[in-house]
């Protein structure tokens, strides 16, 4: 077969130069060194084993999965957080969302949730779900044109650029995403009565500009890059005139940005900040004032990632005894520090925050406004995403004969579930189905 | 796993987990990930040892898997923005004196996924175009038009920054 393309650009001396100075340069240039250690390796490959003969149904898999993000180890230090009148906190399992004593036992039932039609094979996997559980977008995994569901039924959206991903989606149906620009710098687009758009820049922010989620009104808040101080600022773009868009102002205490952004349905944008020591959870009211959220006392500093209902969800960090740690693993980049995360949620009503359970590792990535969670659980070789209702695991049927569930968003309702069912075969993944679980 | 097995096992990966680390640092630019990624690698290398054992070469089966973990992370929309603003971060290239290899990081950063893949599998891990082509799941002639574009995409960008 004769291949279209040269490799390199033949007879332009600067080709083979090139390629020189980058085979030498990519061998010797200075690169931070590793964490990892060849014995913890091993470690994790025998637990890995061990817990691949215990778990042989996706169901076992699911019931078994708490139990194995709180091993021996970490029950030990379990109290050693002590949180004081002087905060507001409780840290018991969550009583105020209704108790669902049956969640476990009768598992929510998936549905696939079919692509469009296409003469070629392509893959998509779901990102998110408006909180009426109506509207669906493609996530990350999607290697056609974003996809749009409206009550299942699949459509691409026309959005710009090769490389243009659908982030998230609200209950009237306006989606945003991003695209890559000429330079390769990330820019976002809105999709609204039928229509696609860039969202503008904000004037002074030209180097990038993403946006990262949207209310029932239509305000997106997303990031931008300034041009002056070249650190990350929350963006927003009001609904009734995107074109009005401005930054956020930081507070003096986190002046390096924000690592993640959200809006709520009142315009309370939540972030978290860049903090000296440790991330900092943070929240803007409408009229533009902001304030740090409450963290347990002992943790440093915490995450937050989504706002439904009157909830922020996220994490705080809390101190880890090193007695009895396990290697650092993904999504755990604080462990290091000795702090690694516990699931948090925040009534944005009262501010007082509430753990998911002190046993349980890992970080709330979305909720609903009755407080049901998706936690991305951290274990001891790489990270899980489990629907929490009133404090306990819900399991979800899988859609694949040896597939895992995989949550991203859950319906304020509680009753729709959409994400993806994985099935890994020798470590890798080799089918992502889109679902969704009727709960 | 047997005891004998292990060894061979642990004897690979002390000789090549420096070479993997640098592979991983390469691809994604960042520390924590090029660590997850290595992990992840090194646990399924760890199920899959007597099958990886017996094929023609290991080390290209194992690029396979790390690229593989490289190009399945999660969150892939946060890790895209996040490289391009740490490369836009960078200090701005002095004014003489410039060094091509100083620059060549930030250069390789800017690259798409697919051109940067292609890059550090071909000429830092010394793949052929047929070997990277299996690693990333394409046919051989994307990986030669990837890396002719790559190639020259990085000739403008360093002579962009000679120039400044």
């Amino acid at each position: 077969m004769k291949d279209r393309y040269d490799d390199g650009a033949a007879g332009d001396p600067g080709a083979d130069r090139t390629e020189r100075i980058l085979g030498e340069s990519l061998s010797t240039m200075d690169i931070p060194p590793s964490t990892l250690d060849v014995s913890d390796l091993v470690r994790l490959g025998r637990r890995r084993v061990r817990r691949r003969r215990h778990a042989t149904t996706g169901m076992v898999a699911a019931l078994t999965l708490v139990a194995v993000a709180a091993p021996v180890g970490l029950v030990q230090w379990h109290n050693r957080v002590s949180p004081t009148a002087s905060t507001p906190v409780s840290a018991e399992p969550d009583s105020s969302a209704p108790s669902t004593p049956t969640a476990v036992a009768a598992p929510c039932t998936a549905t696939t949730v079919t692509l469009p039609k296409s003469g070629k094979a392509y893959t998509a996997d779901i990102g998110a779900m408006d909180p009426s559980g109506r509207y669906l977008v493609s996530g990350p995994h999607t290697s056609t044109a974003p996809i749009l569901w409206d009550n299942l039924h699949p459509r691409y959206l026309a959005a710009p650029g090769p490389a243009a991903a659908a982030i998230a989606v609200n209950a009237a149906g306006t989606v945003v995403g991003t695209t890559t620009g000429s330079k390769e710098l990330s820019s976002g687009w809105i999709y609204r009565d039928g229509e696609i758009r860039y969202l503008p820049a904000p004037a002074g922010y030209p180097l990038l500009v993403a946006p990262v989620d949207i209310n029932a009104a239509g305000d997106v808040v997303g990031i931008g890059q300034s041009k002056a101080a070249q650190n990350i600022v929350p963006v927003l773009w009001p609904a009734e005139a995107t074109a009005k868009v401005h930054p956020l102002t930081l507070p003096d205490s986190a002046p390096a940005g924000v690592i993640d952004v959200a809006i709520g349905d009142d315009g309370t944008v939540a972030a978290t900040l860049v903090g000296k020591i440790a991330s900092i959870p943070y929240r803007w009211l409408a009229d533009g004032t902001g304030q740090e959220l409450a963290i347990p006392n002992g943790a440093q500093g915490g995450m937050v990632k989504a706002i439904r209902g009157t909830w922020a969800f996220g994490s705080v960090y809390l101190d880890a005894n090193t007695a009895g740690r396990e290697p650092r693993t993904t999504a755990d980049p604080d462990q290091k520090f000795g702090y690694f995360p516990t699931p948090a949620r925040w009534d944005l009503r009262t501010g007082e925050v509430k753990l998911l359970d002190q046993a349980v590792r890992g970080i709330a990535v979305t909720g609903n406004a009755a407080g049901d969670m998706v936690v991305q659980v951290i274990r001891g070789d790489g990270t899980a995403d489990v629907l929490y209702r009133g404090g306990r695991p819900v399991t979800l049927e899988t859609a694949t004969s040896s597939g895992v569930a995989q949550p991203a968003a859950v319906s304020d309702s509680g009753r729709l579930v959409a994400g993806n069912d994985i099935v890994e075969r020798g470590g890798q993944v080799v089918l992502r189905q889109p679902t969704m679980w009727r709960c | 796993m047997g005891p004998e097995t292990e060894r061979e096992y642990v004897e690979y990966l002390n000789a090549r987990l420096s070479r993997l680390h640098r592979t991983a640092f390469l691809l994604c630019g960042d520390e924590h990930r090029a660590d997850d990624i290595v992990q992840s690698t090194a646990v399924a290398l760890y199920l899959n040892w007597k099958r990886v054992q017996s094929a023609d070469n290991v080390d290209g089966y194992v690029h396979r898997m790390l690229v593989r973990q490289y190009l399945d992370t999660k969150r892939q929309f946060w890790s895209k923005v996040m490289l391009t603003a740490r490369t836009l971060e960078r200090p701005a290239p002095p004014e003489h004196g410039f060094d091509e290899r100083s620059e060549l990081a930030p250069a390789l950063a800017q690259l798409p996924k697919g051109q940067r893949t292609v890059l550090v599998l071909r000429f830092y891990c010394d793949l052929s175009v047929e070997d990277t082509a299996t690693a990333m799941g394409c046919s051989a002639g994307n990986v030669k038009s990837q890396s002719a574009r790559g190639l020259a995409t990085l000739r403008k960008l360093l002579t962009v920054g000679s120039m400044s």
